[in-house]
């Protein structure tokens, strides 16, 4: 019976993933591929980033000993 | 169901990865040593090994492929093998006096998991059908020379999708499964479709025919089971089958045109039989998705019996000895 809660959340995430919409290997893919291509441009790991723009720069303050 | 279940005859380990593809070819390992009935397998680490079948061990293993999946091999004319891989080439194996090499490779473009199909022998010359990576084209190659023949494209090609299987019925024709469930006739000669038919609402995933009674079947990621027959070049379905389970991942026909066997994604092998399309029995071994299935021709170590190799995502090939009338 402890069993029973955990095999009942499986069947759950099992249907979940059943009614999930599916389209073509063919389809998904040229689709994959034209999002890529469009949004080239703004890829980071493509083009690099502007030391100004990135939200994630450490911030380092000076100390005065 | 009444009966149990039956047991395999016995069962193959030691396969790295698993088998896309099977088929059982009469060879010898070395230079002096005798011709057995061997088993052929593909697998998805890139090694087509060769399986003893009375020791039920690798008797050779041969690396073709970079290490890439091999989806198909096929042995024409008794004692040669082609193999095709992800790697984007066929190799042509070269087994004369004991030699374990490629002789000869075939570009094929495609990365889909389609496998290609080898026309029988017309004097002497061979035609391969391949996928390539434009969407529902074909592309024809002679085996022996590696030159393109020519390509196959339907009028239009977005509406059909990739190219699922394919199978040759004569030395002209080929019988094509695409995504979108169409199975199309191709008069290669003519480069044009001459018959076809939207069988099932879903990717066609597997086909077989039998040339001696121009019949075939098909099967499908939907749950059902199509045996059509083509009759002076239209194709008609006769029987339709619905699966307990949905999708198949290979379908094959016994020589003896007597049953067909399914292998299905529910880890289940399930035996029809091939004139009426009966249930026959459920082969329920693997515990893993069925991947390739092949019948052989008939055995003179096993009685001259007819053996069915099943190949399962779990790693493992099971043999089994059924129906032998």
């Amino acid at each position: 019976m402890s069993g029973n809660s955990a095999l009942v959340r499986t069947v759950e995430q099992l249907r979940r993933e059943a009614r999930v919409e599916r389209i073509n290997v063919s389809d998904a893919a040229n689709d994959l591929l034209q999002y890529v291509k469009q949004n080239a441009s703004e890829d980071f790991l493509l083009n690099g980033f502007s030391v100004v723009s990135n939200p994630f720069k450490e911030k380092k303050s000076c100390t005065i000993v | 169901m009444t009966q149990p279940s039956p047991s395999p005859l016995f069962v193959l380990r030691g396969l790295n990865g698993f088998s896309h593809s099977m088929t059982f070819m009469n060879n010898n390992t070395a230079k002096d040593e005798p011709y057995q009935d061997m088993l052929v397998t593909g697998s998805s680490t890139g090694e087509v090994q060769l399986w003893n079948l009375k020791t039920r061990r690798v008797a050779q293993t041969l690396q073709g492929h970079d290490k890439e999946a091999v989806i198909w091999v096929k042995v024409y004319q008794e004692k040669n093998l082609i193999s095709q891989g992800r790697d984007n080439n066929v190799c042509v194996w070269d087994f004369r006096e004991g030699r374990q090499e490629v002789c000869n490779k075939i570009p094929v473009t495609s990365v889909s998991f389609c496998k290609c199909a080898l026309s029988s022998e017309d004097n002497g010359s061979h035609i391969l059908a391949t996928p390539t990576c434009e969407l529902a084209t074909v592309r024809l190659f002679h085996l022996q020379t590696g030159e393109p023949i020519s390509n196959l494209v339907p009028t239009k090609p977005e509406s059909y999708g990739m190219v699922m299987c394919m199978k040759w019925i004569s030395n002209h024709q080929l019988i094509v499964g695409y995504e979108d469930g169409t199975v199309a006739l191709w008069d290669t000669k003519k480069q044009e479709i001459v018959s076809k038919l939207k069988m099932h609402s879903e990717p066609v995933m597997c086909i077989d025919f039998s040339t001696s009674t121009m019949r075939g079947v098909s099967g499908s990621v939907d749950n059902s089971l199509k045996l059509w027959h083509v009759d002076s070049s239209e194709i008609s379905v006769i029987k339709e089958h619905e699966l307990t389970n949905a999708g198949l991942s290979d379908i094959k026909i016994r020589q003896d045109n007597k049953i067909f066997a399914t292998g299905g994604w529910d880890n289940r092998v399930r035996l029809f039989s091939f004139q009426k399309c009966k249930p026959l029995a459920v082969l329920d071994y693997h515990t893993e998705s069925i991947l390739s299935l092949a019948f052989s021709y008939p055995l003179a170590e096993f009685d001259h019996g007819q053996l069915l190799a099943v190949g399962g995502k779990d790693s493992l090939i099971s043999i089994w000895s059924l129906y032998q009338s």
